[in-house]
Order: C-alpha cells, then structure tokens, then sequence
C-alpha cells in the first residue's frame, strides 16, 4: 500500500509528546483516525474545469475572491474554491447547474446596471466588485454564491476545496484527528472535579 | 470489522422480525438472541462499518450519508392544520444499521424519578396530554445499569445531587473536561449551581475491542471511526451476530406488516436492495423505527380487521409527539478554548431539572456546555446573526471566534400536544414505499437555537433561564447573574441546515460575575 509509508509518517507525527503507554493502549484507534486523516490531506488539483466554461470559472473564482478575500492570509482563490465548485456540479450538486448560471447572469446584470459599460464582474475593479456583490447581499443568489463559497474554503480536502488546508489554518482548526487534553488554555490548570465548594461550606 | 450473522430464509418463520436497528432495535436484538431465539433485524439502511466513517461534512450533512434522504423520502410539513402542508424535509434520523445511534451526540443522562410522575405531582398543563408513566423509575434502574455497562457509558457517579438513585456507577470514567467546560463549571458553581461530569456514552477507555475516545470532536453527526461512541452498531449488534441465531439484514425498507384473519401478524413486507419486493416470515414483529417511521408503519399496514392500521384502536398512533426543545447561546473568550475538540459536552447542570408551577412553566431541563462544531459549519453560521457574512471583515472574525467559542445549550422537552403529529397525506400517489407525509403541527425537533416556542404547548424551562424576560427565571435569577444576554428573536427558521444557529449570545455579559477577566463583551 503505497500510502503506508505516509500514514506511519502521521503516526509519528500525531504521538509527538504522547506517552509511549497512551500510545499502545490507544493504538488501534489511532490507526483508524490517522487512516481518515492521511485520505482528508490528499487534495486534490483538476487539470481543467468539467462543468464550468473557462469564462464561467473566471466570473465564479472573481465573485468567491470577493466573499473569502486574500488579504494577509489566503482566501478562496487560494483554497481553490472554484475547482471545488465545479467538481460539485458535476457531482452531489449536479442538480444546480442552472442555478449557478442563472446567478453569474444575475451578477453580471448588476455589474452593467451600477458601472457601465463593464460587462463582467471580473473586469470590474475591486471596489466596483464589492459595490455588486453589497448590493445583491440579500438575494437568493448571493447566498447561493456564499453557501459554495464558505463551503468550499473549510470542506475536506478530498472534495477539491480547502487546498492545503488554508481554510484550517486560517481559524486555527487542527486536523490531525487525534487530540489529548489539555485542549485549550482554560482546561490547563484544571485540578479535577469538585463538588460545589458552597454545599461544603453549608454543612 | 463486521461480524457475520447467519442467514434466514424469508419463509423460514424466524422468532422475531425487528424493524429498525438503532437505540432500541439494536438492543433488542441482543436481548433476543442471546437468549435463544432466532431473529432478523430489517434495516433500510447500508450497513457501515467504522472504516467507513469519515468526516466529510459534505458526504454527512449534504449527501445524508448516514441519514434519510428527503428526496426519497419526501416530507410535508405544516405548522397547523390550517396551512397548507408544503414539501419540506421535517424529520431527520438515522438510516443505516446503528440508526440514529450511530450519529448522535451521545449524551446519555437517565430519567430522574420526577419524570416518571410528574403528571400526579404538578395536576394538568390545558392543552395537553400530560400523563405519568406506567411505571416509576424505581422499576427501570436496572435496566439504565444494564444498558450503561453494556453499550459503554463513560461518567462520575453521584456528582449530580439531582440524580436519580443508581445501582452501580457508570461503566468508564467521565471523558476528560474541556475548556469551555471549566469555564461552564466555575461560573455555575459561583452561581452556586451543580454542574457535574457529563454522562456520555463514549468510551474514556478502551474496551472490548473497541477503541477509546480519541478526542477528534466529531461525535454530532457523524459515525465513530475508532468504535468509542457506543452505537449499537459498535456495542451490543456484534454481539448479537456472534451468537449465530441474529442476522442484521441492511438495505430492507419495509412498508407493511402483515396479519391474517384472526388479527395476528404474520411478518413484513418490504424491498430489498435491489427493490424486489419481499416478505419475512415472523412469529412476532417488533417496531423500533424512530418517532417517525414507527407510527407510519402502523399506518400503513391498516387492513380489514384494522382499518386505521395497527395498534391504533386509540387513533393516537403517530399524535402528541414530544419534540427535543434546545437553545444554545454563545459565548467568545480572550485566549483559544479549541472546543471543537473531543465529546461535544463535557459539564451538565441540572438544577433546572424540576420546576413547578411557581415558575410559570412546568417540567424541567438541563444545561450543558458543549460545543460540537466544524469548520464549515462553524463558517457557515458560527458568528453572531449582526457579524458580516462575507470579505475581509467576516475572515477576520472566524479567524479570531473559532477556537475561542463556546456555547451553554438547554435541553428540555416539550409537553405532549395532540396536534404535534404525524399523519399520512395523499396529496401524491405513493411512490412505492416512499409517500408523502404529514407533520401536523409545530416542527419536530428544532434546531439548534431555533425556537418557536409560543406554537408551541408550555415548554419545559430548560430554556428559560435564558429568555430576556427576567419573570421566566428561574429561583429569581436575573439574566445579569445568570451571565448571559440573548436576542431572543427568531428571524429566520433554517430549514435543511442542523448547523446554522439565529441566536448569539455573549456568556460573561458581566466580567465580575466570572472568573475570567478575559471574558470579552462584544454587542451586548
């Protein structure tokens, strides 16, 4: 199996700082975890766009450019938001073609309509960008657009979205899988479990 | 992984057919063949062992990988009986072998004795159907035992002064505490509260060939991967297998339960996978197919002897349904909880269990600290209802909110109202096994946050400590005490997403009232 040698390299990686005793004992479920994780961190990078025309994926990576925006971090031109969008079209979203075309068409009307004669959102400026998308915020089609967006910048790896993992990395979200406490800066200190000192106090 | 069972013929007149194989069927199944009898459990959905879990929300929450799938199984819904009943999934469960235990969230507290007579001790709530139970708490104690040592059931015995006496302490220590909940805790406890080890039925410790909670966080709505969560796919239906008289029969959607002419059942008809129509051959037929698909069955097996279907002579089947009420607030700390990981609670109060009438309400609930949340979920309704949804504004802010969220939820139930039902409607011809249904009455189950509380029949208070009305508190506790804010209103009512929360609110709206001076107050 060819992925053997990876899923060891995880496993390695996972029990950095864990007992060897924590280790043996939970072993078989460690396996099973770091199975899922190495499968959820093979991204993966179509060649060319199945569903979506070269101007449709254009239009499609400028408007989800604008709803996950790179600044300092990466965003969802980074994550590969628009790969993740085409392969669900062609896949568990197939049903939603005619929506997705329907929405551009909606965006680009709006485009025209606030700063003519630009004819694509793409080739608007990015200020110009903003001012469409602001003005659709609250239409069935912006949501249709965030939905793919946000979905695409957090999925699975595996489902085409979420490149690298930026959308983890940005809100800090660690996906190795396997985790030991403590789990947060509130649980460090925690001495175990007390009943209430006041009751104690009471009697 | 997957044990085989053995397999019957459908004209062999097996002991027991069991449809459905979660919480209950599962069980049964045990129960049954491992005291001799032969038994078949139907399932309609696939039979997934924990290889295949994963935790892809995409494969989970929008391809219902381990739920009904409301294009096949189309819904109606409607709030009276006076709307129009539109096409809307209404119910959500489990549908593969496990059932519903396979994706839930593994709570696992018992009944308190008060639930079992609250009727005689508290006098009729109007409108409802309010009634004690046939039996006291005293009479079920050793199966709660049974059950909690059997399927894994992980906990701190005696912490809750409020609990009901138990034989036996739990089966595993409690999971450990996470940061939200130490938060939780310390708050409650000044409040003068008693917040205690949440019993889940995860292990803390490996066990039969099952491995221990490996703290991912992915419990709500999705399967275990490492067997820690103790479906019954994980705990007692191996065992049955092993005894070599239970075959677990997956991809089986029955539609009818037959009887002959003198009214005794004589097995069930249904479609396998390959949506060939069949019929086993059963003594007798157990019904464990979740709140929904139980009273469908009934009814749609009505026949001459029962014209308004089976076990209904009451024509209660499928009426005074008792929805989950839940209402989570939120609260943003100062330094990273990271409560996305491990078991979705880890601290539960339930000093709110009990609440009479001079609280303005009757029946009581729990509070928890949990959070059980994943990236897209977390993105797609984590931040309070006013953030922006959207550019660098909305990025920076899942930035700084996602490890450093928690949130306080309530559980209650709702009391019993004729009109929260279940029928079958006939708008459509049925489609095979598949119709169309009715839900009469407020939603089932509502989701996280969401609540429409004045359809609804007096609702247990649970989620009252949390309304904006200081009246509706409990032992005289203001909202500025209790340290949480709420926008009570409900704007929107999501409709196909368990994640999306409308209701954000701010634990430590007071800093002074807690022990953490990070505590931040944005909004409120």
């Amino acid at each position: 199996m060819a992925s053997e040698q990876n899923r060891r390299d995880f496993l390695i990686q996972a029990g950095a700082g864990l007992s060897a005793a924590w280790l043996s004992a939970n072993w078989p479920a460690i396996l099973s975890a770091a199975q899922h994780a190495h499968k959820a961190a093979q991204a993966v990078a179509p060649a060319k766009f199945e569903v979506l025309t070269p101007e449709q994926a254009v239009e499609i990576d400028a408007i989800t450019g604008q709803i996950i925006p790179t600044d300092d971090t990466p965003g969802a031109r980074q994550a590969g938001v628009v790969y993740f969008i085409d392969r669900a079209l062609k896949t568990f979203a197939s049903g939603q073609k005619e929506a997705f075309a329907d929405g551009l068409a909606q965006v680009q009307a709006k485009t025209k309509e606030l700063f003519p004669p630009v004819q694509k959102f793409s080739a608007a400026s990015p200020e110009q960008q903003i001012a469409v998308l602001k003005a659709l915020e609250n239409t069935p089609v912006f949501g249709l657009f965030r939905f793919a967006t946000v979905i695409g910048f957090f999925c699975d790896p595996a489902r085409g979205g979420n490149r690298s993992e930026v959308g983890w990395k940005l809100i800090g979200f660690d996906s190795s899988h396997v985790f030991q406490p403590p789990f947060g800066y509130y649980d460090k200190d925690y001495p175990g479990w007390q009943p209430n000192p006041a009751d104690a106090s009471k009697k | 992984m997957r044990q085989a069972g053995p397999k019957f013929e459908t004209t062999d007149e097996v002991d027991f057919v069991i449809v459905g194989s979660g919480a209950a069927g599962g069980v049964l199944a045990k129960e049954l063949s491992s005291n001799g009898f032969r038994v078949v459990v139907l399932e309609q959905g696939p039979y997934l062992t924990p290889d295949q879990f994963d935790h892809d929300d995409l494969h989970v929450f929008f391809e219902n990988a381990l739920t009904n799938k409301p294009q096949l199984q189309p819904t109606t819904f409607r709030k009276t009986s006076q709307d129009k009943a539109n096409p809307q999934p209404a119910v959500m469960y489990g549908r593969c072998v496990g059932g519903s235990s396979v994706h839930f969230t593994a709570n696992y507290w018992r009944f308190h004795e008060i639930d079992f007579i609250e009727r005689s001790k508290h006098g009729p709530v109007a409108g409802t159907g309010f009634a004690d139970w046939p039996i006291p708490y005293a009479d079920l104690e050793p199966y709660y035992t049974k059950v909690e040592w059997e399927v894994g059931v992980s906990g701190l015995a005696g912490a809750s002064p409020f609990d009901p006496p138990r034989s036996k302490p739990y089966a595993y220590p409690p999971l450990p505490v996470k940061s939200g909940g130490v938060i939780f805790e310390r708050a409650a406890q000044k409040l003068g509260w008693h917040p205690f080890p949440a019993p889940m039925a995860i292990l803390s410790k490996p066990a039969a060939g099952r491995g221990a909670c490996v703290h991912c966080g992915y419990c709500l709505g999705f399967g275990c991967e490492v067997g820690a969560k103790s479906s019954t796919v994980a705990s007692v239906i191996p065992i049955a297998e092993r005894t070599g008289r239970c075959e677990i029969r997956p991809d089986s959607n029955v539609f009818r339960i037959e009887t002959n002419e003198r009214g005794r059942v004589t097995g069930v008809a249904y479609f396998d996978s390959q949506k060939r129509q069949q019929f086993q051959k059963a003594k007798v037929v157990v019904v464990s197919a979740n709140g929904a698909e139980t009273p469908r069955l009934l009814l749609l097996s009505a026949s001459k002897l029962f014209p308004n279907g089976l076990a209904n002579s009451s024509g209660l089947v499928g009426k005074y349904l008792m929805p989950n009420s839940f209402l989570e607030v939120f609260g943003v700390y100062e330094h990273p909880l990271n409560d996305y990981k491990g078991a979705a609670v880890s601290r539960i109060l339930h000093d709110f269990y009990e609440a009479g009438a001079q609280n303005g309400y009757c029946g009581g609930g729990g509070l928890d600290s949990r959070l059980a949340v994943t990236p897209v979920g977390f993105g797609l309704g984590g931040l309070p209802s006013d953030a922006p949804t959207w550019g660098s504004a909305y990025k920076s802010l899942l930035r700084e909110y996602f490890t450093r969220t928690m949130s306080v939820s309530t559980h209650g139930t709702s009391l019993p109202v004729e009109s929260n039902s279940f029928s079958r409607h006939f708008h459509r011809p049925p489609r095979r096994s598949e119709e169309y249904c009715l839900f009469d009455g407020p939603r089932l189950g509502n989701p996280p946050g969401c609540r429409c509380t004045q359809d609804l029949a007096p609702t247990r208070p649970g989620n009252a400590v949390f309304r904006a009305s200081p009246r509706n508190l409990p032992h005289g506790q203001r909202l500025e005490n209790v340290g949480y804010q709420c926008r009570p209103s409900c704007t929107r009512c999501p409709q196909s997403l368990p994640m999306r929360r409308e209701q954000f609110c701010y634990l430590g709206a007071r800093p002074a009232d807690h022990d953490h001076p990070g505590a931040r107050l944005p909004g409120c």
